[in-house]
C-alpha cells in the first residue's frame, strides 16, 4: 500500500519524534509513505485567520502534487489535516475559488483526493487486526488518557471522523496495544496551541485543566495524534506547574510512539528520548526501556 | 459602551452586515442565543465578549464594536461552538472573516501580539516555503517588543536538536511566493 505523506513543518523540528515513529511504524505495517516532494507549510492558524484564499491555496498546492500521483494524503498533524480538508471542501464547492487557486499554484487541482489523519489511518485504513499482528511487547501497566484535541474531530461537518465529544478510535488502538485506557471527559478539550506564543497565560490555564483532569481520572500519561498538542502539553508543563503550584511530570506521547514501542522499537529509535518532559524513569518503571 | 439607538444602528450597518454574511457564509439571524457556544468556548473567560455576544451584537447592528472586540482575535478555532451549535453557525469561520475584514478596514486591533505573531509566521512561509521557527521568533520578539518571548524554552529546543538556526528552503518556494502575490492582487482588486 502506498499513501502520500505530508509531514508538515512541526515534524521536521519540534515534533521530529513523531516523524521518526510514523516512518518506522508504517514500514512495519508494509505501507510506503510517499513524502510529497517540496511540500510547503499549510499556513496553520495564521493563514486562515489572515485571509480566506491563502490557506486554501497553500494546501491545494500540496494536495495537487499528491493528486497527480493519484494518492490521498496522510497528514499526521491534526492542524495540517484540518486545513487540508478545508481546502478540499473549498475546491469542491466553490468554482471561483478553485479557478483562482489553480491560477496561483500553476497546477490543475481537481479536489479528487483527501486528507487522512494518523488515527484514521491506523484505525480505519490499516485496522486493529493488522496492528495486533505486529505486536511484540504488550504495553501493560500504562494508564493512558487518549487526548484527541480539537482539530482531529472538529468541526464534525468537515472531518466526518469519529465522535467529536467522545471519540473512541484512538482508545481502541491503545487498548489493542495492551495498555489501559482511562475514561475521562477532556478528550477533545482545547489546549490553546494557537496562542502558545502570543498569549502564553491562556495555554497555562487550559493545559492545567487537562492535566488535572487526567490525573483525577487515574492516567499516568497522555497520548495524542498531533505535534502541536504534544508540544504544547509538554513544553510548557513546567511553567504550568509553577503557575498553579502543582506537580504533574506527565509524559505526553504520540500515538505512533506507543505503537512503535509495542512493535519492539527502542525509545531511541522512535525519538522518545527527545521529549521535553523527560520520560526515562517512566519508561523504566513500565519496563519499556 | 456609549448609548446607541438600536434601529438607527441596525439600518446604518446593513451594508457592513451583508458584506460579513456574504464573505463568511454565516447567517447570524439564524442564532436564537442559546449560549451553548459561550459555555464551551475555551477563551471567552479572558475575552471582552463571548461568541454568543458577538453574534448578538451583529444581530443588533453593532458592527464597529465587534470589529474592535478581543474575541475576534482570541478565537483559537477549536470548533467547540460550531460542533454544538443547534443552528449550525460556523462561528470560528465567522471570527476569521471578522478579523480579516476588521484589519482590511483599518480598525484598531484589540490583540496586537496575535496579529504580529500571525504576520511574522506567514512572512517566514512566504520567503522559505515552510515555517522557519528561529526566524519567526526573531521577527515576533522584535516586532512585539517581547524580547524574551520563548527564551525560557529555546535552550531546550536547541539542546534536543529540534530547532535549527537555519531555514529549510524548499525548491518550490517561487510557487509559494506566487500564492502570496495572488492574494495581494486579489486584496488590491477589491
Amino acid at each position: 500500500m502506498k499513501i502520500a505523506y505530508y509531514p508538515g513543518c512541526s515534524l521536521e523540528s519540534t515534533g521530529i519524534e513523531y516523524h521518526l515513529s510514523n516512518k518506522l511504524v508504517a514500514k512495519k505495517l508494509g505501507v510506503e509513505l510517499w513524502e510529497i516532494p517540496n511540500w510547503n507549510c499549510c499556513g496553520a492558524s495564521p493563514a486562515h485567520q489572515s485571509d480566506l484564499f491563502l490557506p486554501n491555496a497553500l494546501n491545494a498546492r500540496n494536495l495537487a502534487i499528491a493528486e497527480e500521483e493519484g494518492l490521498d494524503v496522510l497528514a499526521p498533524c491534526a492542524a495540517c489535516y484540518n486545513r487540508m480538508l478545508a481546502a478540499v471542501e473549498a475546491v469542491n464547492t466553490d468554482e471561483d475559488m478553485r479557478e483562482k487557486i489553480n491560477e496561483a499554484i500553476g497546477r490543475n487541482y481537481r479536489g479528487t483526493n483527501t486528507a487522512i489523519n494518523m488515527v484514521q489511518f491506523l484505525h480505519d485504513i490499516i485496522g486493529i487486526e493488522k496492528i495486533t499482528a505486529q505486536i511484540q511487547k504488550k504495553l501493560s501497566g500504562l494508564k493512558v488518557a487518549c487526548y484527541y484535541g480539537c482539530l482531529l474531530v472538529k468541526p464534525p461537518a468537515l472531518t466526518k471522523f469519529d465522535n467529536p465529544e467522545n471519540p473512541q478510535s484512538m482508545d481502541r488502538i491503545v487498548d489493542a496495544l495492551g495498555a489501559e485506557t482511562i475514561v475521562w471527559p477532556y478528550k477533545t478539550e482545547c489546549c490553546g496551541g494557537g496562542l502558545a506564543i502570543s498569549k502564553t497565560e491562556v495555554i497555562l490555564k487550559l493545559t492545567n485543566e487537562i492535566f488535572s483532569m487526567a490525573v483525577a481520572s487515574g492516567a499516568d500519561c497522555l497520548v495524542t495524534a498531533c505535534p502541536m498538542c504534544q508540544l504544547n502539553l509538554e513544553l510548557r508543563q513546567k511553567a504550568t506547574e509553577k503557575e498553579y503550584n502543582v506537580k504533574y511530570n506527565m509524559p505526553v506521547f504520540e500515538i505512533t510512539e506507543l505503537v512503535g514501542l509495542s512493535f519492539g522499537f527502542s525509545p531511541k529509535e522512535l525519538g522518545i528520548n527527545k521529549h521535553f518532559v523527560n520520560n526515562d524513569a517512566f519508561l523504566k518503571e513500565k519496563k519499556l526501556a | 459602551m456609549e448609548q446607541v439607538v438600536m434601529n438607527t444602528a441596525l439600518k446604518a450597518s446593513e451594508p457592513m452586515l451583508s458584506e460579513i454574511e456574504q464573505k463568511s457564509h454565516v447567517d447570524v439571524k439564524k442564532c436564537y442565543q442559546c449560549g451553548t457556544c459561550a459555555a464551551g468556548c475555551p477563551v471567552s473567560y479572558t475575552s471582552d465578549y463571548s461568541p454568543r455576544q458577538v453574534v448578538k451584537m451583529l444581530q443588533a447592528g453593532l458592527v464597529d464594536e465587534v470589529y474592535k472586540s478581543h474575541m475576534i482575535w482570541l478565537c483559537v478555532g477549536c470548533g467547540n461552538c460550531v460542533t454544538r451549535c443547534p443552528r449550525n453557525l460556523n462561528i470560528p469561520h465567522l471570527h476569521d472573516t471578522l478579523r480579516i475584514l476588521s484589519k482590511e478596514k483599518g480598525y484598531p486591533c484589540a490583540e496586537k501580539n496575535v496579529d504580529i505573531f500571525n504576520d511574522s509566521f506567514l512572512k517566514t512561509v512566504e520567503y522559505t516555503g515552510r515555517l522557519y521557527e528561529a526566524g519567526l521568533t526573531m521577527l515576533y520578539n522584535t516586532r512585539s517588543r517581547n524580547f524574551m518571548a520563548g527564551m525560557d524554552v529555546a535552550p531546550g529546543m536547541f539542546m534536543l536538536g529540534k530547532i535549527s538556526p537555519f531555514p529549510h528552503l524548499i525548491k518550490g518556494r517561487k510557487e509559494v511566493a506566487n500564492i502570496f502575490k495572488k492574494m495581494r492582487e486579489m486584496k488590491g482588486a477589491k
